[in-house]
Parts: structure tokens; sequence; C-alpha cells
């Protein structure tokens, strides 16, 4: 329901203003795409669980429908309710900086369960969520020459949990003698226990499986990943879920009970009937098309800003490679870590500008390879400070700011600026640091040494016949020559990364580096 | 009498949260946003500001210099808005070249100077990547082009050089002539504007000249400038 797994509409529409960018910023520069999630994985155990849940949801959907009173329910206003649940389905509202989804579907379920019952409410809520999956993964995110994968493992486990949470929270509005407004009429009926008080108790149960559920399936879906399945490594991974979901999940839930008995109710009052439900539909809408508004205007407003900090650091011929693939590294650290969604969805952006502040500092010093002298070294120090004090007068990008600015502390308190030590820097820093080490370490560099240029890059100086060519340009003082050592291979960047563990790496990056690393090289040679 | 209260207010809250909606979408994320940016690319252009010394907020009187100047000619809002941003980022090509050219005091070689010049260039290739402010990558090539052609890179005169780089040019050297410098000594406010009108129609468009000096004197002075006055 809320916080589903699908992919997200690609941004397509235009935001409005002069200032806003209409356009996400040039190729090189563009977000790795989403990984596919819960639903992209199909393990042996993974299966087993997909199969006890649709016998689960056959079980409850027979009990559900057969307990339900039929007498009197008028098809054509179910299957009304159907389409516009499966119309709310299509539209969701996606909240800005966190691509968390809310759609309206469960509202109109619980309206039709307190209208109809849950016969009726499980139907709809089954096909709203049938139908828009399908119609979802297989019209509206389909890109020619991408396999269709997860629709099956979708269906089978995400719509079937829905179908139980609903069937499981109507007959508990049955059980409780919850009433069937429209069959009632408001006359005679006593708004607090005969509807209010059931619909609380059956969202409660609703809210319980879904958490339960939930957490079983994800992990599951982590133990698969970490080749642990026992059932104790799964419980406890299910536990810790849990918790952490239930604070996710309550909001929307909350807000059911209100929106569904409004719904309920106008739709009855004096035979309003579906006009009852514009209070619902116009906010919920209009909300829809603001908050879409405002995300494409930050995320773009993000894409053009982290663009053009990357294009302005030009300082190194190579460091544009260099930032690009900090950037990817990190996000996969990030996702390896199964960080929180905010800190996957900033952190690319942070290694991308985590060294916008070395734009201030001389080339001379950053060139050098001989060393640094004191004052030097204080100049390079201030680089991460630097960083941060630009990224924080930039607006929506203030998460990234302690991240730019610890990048370069060691866990055992000897790094620079502040001297933190690994409890105390945030975990993002610590990626990227390990991400920034890793790729200096090993990156294919433009390791031609100059020596077989003709002229000088920055002003076309050309050194006289046969002489050979100087390492500083005479004419504009370019470095013509840089010595780089030779790229190490991906081994040895690794046991370079082991062996800073404890001084300058976290021990827990590294170990999610060298499993993320062995599980690549792993599928690499299937 | 409740049963209609409820409803009615139902209804009511509709109405009056999709009037907050409109407010916001259409009033206060445009507004938002284009703070936002403006702050970021001032952000921006004030980092690689840090390496050319003497220049820290130059870019910002430049861009409050030329608004009103564009401003004062009339322009509509979004060629002002143009030439606010273009004003900002003028100098961004500067990130490339290297620090010590920069700052060298005394004369720059041939294949310096060249580099120095190169920042326009680069500055435009860096702002056409972005599609937001690809319309500013021809303001910013040209804004060191003169009126008689003997700008670069160019070298393009009068009227083919395009107003929002003429506007910019003028302002920058003025800011420039005012303003220490490793290489030059700031001059006096008046007679860098004496020295600016007498080379209306050579190196600056008349036009622009004229409407400059009707606003120069309404800028606050820069930071240093009023310290001295003060002084």
């Amino acid at each position: 329901m809320q916080d589903s797994k699908r992919e997200q509409f690609p941004g397509t529409g235009d935001p409005s203003g002069g200032a806003s960018a209409t356009a996400v910023a040039a190729e090189p520069f563009a977000r790795p795409e989403r990984q596919a999630g819960l639903a992209g994985l199909s393990t042996r155990a993974f299966d087993l669980l997909r199969y006890s849940v649709g016998a689960i949801l056959l079980f409850a959907l027979a009990a559900t429908l057969g307990l339900q009173d039929w007498e009197g329910i008028p098809g054509h206003v179910i299957l009304a309710f159907l389409l516009i649940a499966l119309a709310s389905e299509l539209l969701p509202v996606t909240l800005p900086l966190d691509d968390a989804e809310i759609t309206l579907t469960p509202i109109i379920v619980w309206g039709v369960i307190a209208l109809f019952g849950p016969g009726p409410g499980a139907l709809v809520a089954l096909g709203a969520a049938f139908a828009g999956s399908v119609l979802h993964k297989l019209v509206l995110t389909s890109k020619p020459g991408q396999p269709r994968e997860g629709l099956w493992q979708y269906l089978t486990y995400n719509v079937a949990v829905i179908g139980i949470t609903t069937c499981a929270g109507g007959l508990t509005y049955q059980a409780l003698g919850g009433a069937r407004l429209a069959m009632t009429g408001l006359e005679g009926t006593a708004l607090g226990p005969d509807v209010v008080w059931p619909l609380v108790a059956g969202t409660v149960v609703a809210l319980s499986l879904d958490l339960f559920f939930y957490a079983l399936g994800s992990a599951v879906s982590d133990s698969a990943q970490h080749d642990d399945l026992s059932f104790d490594a799964i419980w406890m991974r299910a536990k810790v879920l849990w918790v952490k979901s239930v604070f996710a999940f309550l909001p929307s839930y909350v807000m059911f009970t209100p929106f569904a008995f409004v719904l309920a109710y106008l739709f009855v009052w004096n035979g309003l009937g579906f006009w009852g439900m514009l209070p619902i539909l116009i906010p919920f809408f209009s909300l829809r098309q603001t908050l879409k508004l405002v995300t494409e205007n930050i995320r773009a407003y993000r894409q053009t800003i982290t663009t053009l900090a990357t294009l302005m650091q030009k300082y190194h011929p190579y460091t544009r490679g260099h930032l690009k693939r900090v950037a990817d590294l990190s996000l996969r650290l990030a996702r390896e870590l199964r960080l929180p969604a905010q800190s996957q969805q900033w952190i690319w952006e942070a290694g991308l500008l985590h060294d916008i502040g070395k734009v201030g500092v001389p080339e001379q010093i950053l060139d050098k390879t001989t060393r640094l002298t004191d004052e030097e070294w204080e100049i390079i120090k201030q680089h991460p400070v630097k960083s941060a004090e630009i990224l924080s007068q930039l607006e929506f990008l203030d998460t990234i700011v302690p991240w730019v600015r610890h990048h370069h502390e060691r866990v055992d308190g000897t790094g620079y600026p502040d001297g933190l030590k690994e409890d105390q820097m945030p975990i993002e820093a610590a990626i990227i640091a390990v991400a920034d080490a890793f790729d200096a370490m090993t990156g294919t560099r433009n390791v031609a040494d100059g020596r077989s240029r003709r002229q000088c890059d920055a002003c076309e100086w050309k050194p006289p016949d046969g002489a050979p060519m100087p390492e500083e340009c005479p004419d504009c003082g370019a470095t013509l020559i840089r010595v780089y050592r030779q790229p190490m291979s991906i081994d040895e960047g690794i046991s370079q990364l082991r062996y800073g563990v404890d001084t300058q790496f976290s021990p827990r990056v590294v170990r999610a580096f060298i499993r993320m690393m062995a599980r690549e090289a792993l599928s690499q040679n299937d | 009498m409740i049963e209609q209260a409820f409803v009615a207010t139902a209804f009511a809250v509709a109405g009056v949260f999709c009037l907050v909606s409109l407010y916001v979408s259409f009033v206060w994320l445009p507004r938002k946003m284009e703070r936002a940016y403006s702050n970021a690319l001032r952000t921006l252009a004030t980092a690689v500001e840090t390496k050319d010394s003497g220049t820290l907020g130059h870019a910002e009187r430049v861009a409050e210099l030329a608004v009103r100047i564009a401003e004062r000619l009339g322009l509509p809002r979004s060629e002002v808005k143009k030439v606010r941003y273009a004003a900002l980022m003028r100098d961004i090509g500067k990130a490339s070249v290297p620090h010590r050219i920069l700052n060298k005091e005394g004369e720059l070689t041939e294949g310096e100077l060249r580099v120095v010049r190169n920042h326009v260039r680069e500055g435009a290739a860096i702002v056409s990547q972005i599609p937001f402010l690809a319309p500013l990558a021809d303001i910013i090539l040209h804004h060191h082009e003169r009126w008689d052609g003997s700008g670069y890179p160019d070298g393009l005169a009068g009227e083919q050089i395009p107003l929002a780089s003429r506007i910019i040019g003028l302002v920058d050297d003025y800011e420039a002539m005012t303003s220490e410098r490793p290489y030059h000594k700031a001059v006096e406010e008046e007679a860098a504007r004496r020295y600016i009108e007498e080379a209306s129609g050579v190196l600056y468009d008349p036009v622009v000249v004229e409407a400059f000096l009707a606003v120069a004197g309404t800028l606050p002075l820069s930071p240093e400038k009023a310290e001295a006055s003060a002084a």
C-alpha cells in the first residue's frame, strides 16, 4: 500500500516558473537507476514464502466472501469504486526528498468496508492492486528491451499481502459489529460504536499484519543476500525491521479511519453518492500535483547544481572520472549497508561534491609530488571544511554537509579537520572515505605522462624543434608531466583497504565493500 | 444541524486545501526556487573567486549593478534575470585557470594571457552543458568583447555583441578598476566613471554607458571602500 516497492515514474512534467529548471542535466551526471528491491529477488526461500502467502490469501478471501451478506449490494456501484481505486493506484503521491509513495486506495477500500462490508472492500482492494500493478509494470513503466522482471513476484507477494490485510481488517470490522452504512442508512446507527471503533480496530489488525509480512519478506530477502537462511537469522532481521517500519507505516494508517469515515458518511448523507467523494479526491489530487511539482523542482535543482559544481572541478585532468566513480561506488556501498532511504538518496551527490572546496586551493599544492610544507599541509587540511562551507550555503543540500566535512577523518581519530573517531563520524563520511581512497588507488587515470605530447594543453605552447617536453610549460606554467603511480589492481586495492581497517577506514564499511566485491566477482564468473 | 455543519466543514476544508496547494505551486515554489538558484550560483561563483585574490564578492556586485542597468534599459524581466545569472556565472571558467597565473604580479606572458582569455570559452562550455543555464553561454562567451571590435575571443563589434554581454563587460571593468588587485591599485569611483564615459562609443556601447552613469551612484559601496571612507 504505502511505500510500495514499485519503481517511480520517470519525471516527465515541466515544473512551472521561469527560474525552475525544466530539463535535467547532461548525461554523464545522470544518477544511476534505483535497484529493484524485494521484488527482484527470486530464491527458493522467497518462493516458499510467496506460496504460503498465496495460500493464506485464498483462505482469507474465501472466509471474507463467504461471511459477507451480498443481498442488495449494487454491483455497478462497487465497480465504480473499483475504478476510482484503480485510478488512485495509478496516480500515487510521491513525497519529496524521500521516494515513499502514498495512494488513496486504502481510504477508498476502508470507505467501501464501512459502506457495504468486508467482501466488497476486499474485492476493491485486490482488484485495484492487481490491475494497478499489472498496468503499471506492463504499460506505464515498461521500457523496450527491458525484461519485465519482478511482476510475478510483486503480484504474488505484495498484492497478496494487500488482500490478506484487507480481509483480516474487514473481518475484524464485521466481527465487532461494524455497520454497513449504505444498507442501514445514517438513521439509527450510532456512529461511534458502530463505525468508528470497529474501523480503528480493523486498521490496527491490518497494520499489524502489513508490518509482519513486510518485515518477514524483507528479512528473508536480506538473509538470502547474506547466504544465511537459518530461522534465527531471519527472525533477528525481522524483529529489527518490524520496529523500524512501525514509524514508517503508522502515519498513513492513522489517516485511514477519519478519511474513510468522512468518505462513507458523505456517500450516504442526503444521497450525495459519489459527489460526496469530492472533499477527499480534490485535496488529494491537488496535494499530488503540488508535491509532484515541488519534487521535480528540487530534483532538477539538485541535478543542475551538482552538475555545475562538478564541471567546475577541473583542476586535474582525471578528476571528473574520479568524482563520478567515487559517487557511484559510494551509492553502491550505501545500498550494500542498507542505509536509510535518505542516505541512499543523497550520497551520490555527496560523492560528486566532496572535494568542491579544492576549487580554491592552488594547483601547485594539489599537484605536488614532493613533501608538503607545514603551511601547504594546513591548506590541504582545510579543503573538507571549505567544501562543507560551500555546500552549507546551498539550499536542499544540508543533509550532505557533515558527510563532506568529515570525509578525511580516520577511525583512530588522527584524521582532519576535527579528529573524529569511528563512532563520532557519520557512516556516510566513512563510505566516501573508502570509495575515495579505493578509486585513488585503483582508478584508471590519465596515465599518459605528457612526454608524448606535442604542445601544452593550456596555452598551446610548442617546444622548439627536437627539444623534449619540459615538466612545466615555460609559457604559461601548466604542469605538463605528472608523476602518477601506476594504478593498482582491484585485489591490491582491497588489501590496502584491509591494511587500513581500524586505523584509517571504518571496519563496517570495508567489510561491506569486500562483501560487495566478492559477490560481484562471483556473479561475473557465473 | 450538526450533520449539515459536518458536511459543510468537509467541503470547506477541501476548498481551503486547494487554495493552499495553488498558492504553494504558483507563488511560493517559483519564488523559493528562484532564490535557491540565484543563491547557489552566487555561492559557486564565490568558490571560484577565492582563487582569484581580491575578487571576493565581486560577482555579486557586478550582478547587482548589471541588473540595475538592464532594468534602466527597460529589458523584460526574463532578460534581466538572464543578465543576473550570466553576471554571476561569467567567470566560472576561471576555475580552470591556474592559481599562479590568476595571482601573478606583473606582466603575463603571451601563453599565460591565452590561458586567462580562454576562461570565457571554458565558462561558456560549462554552462552550455546544463540545460537550465545553456542560454547564458553566448553572453558569457562574449563578455570581454569591445564595442570597437578590440575584445576577445571573436573580436565582435557593436551590436554583434549580445546586449547582456555589453552590460556585463562594462560593469566588470568598472568593478575591476575600483577594487584592489595584485596587479593594480584601486581607482577612485569618480575617476573610473569618467574613464568609462570617455570610452563610450569606443570600448563601450553608448546606450549602456548612459544607463550606467544614471544608476552607478545608486549602488552601495563595496565593503573595503565603505571601510576606507569611514576611516
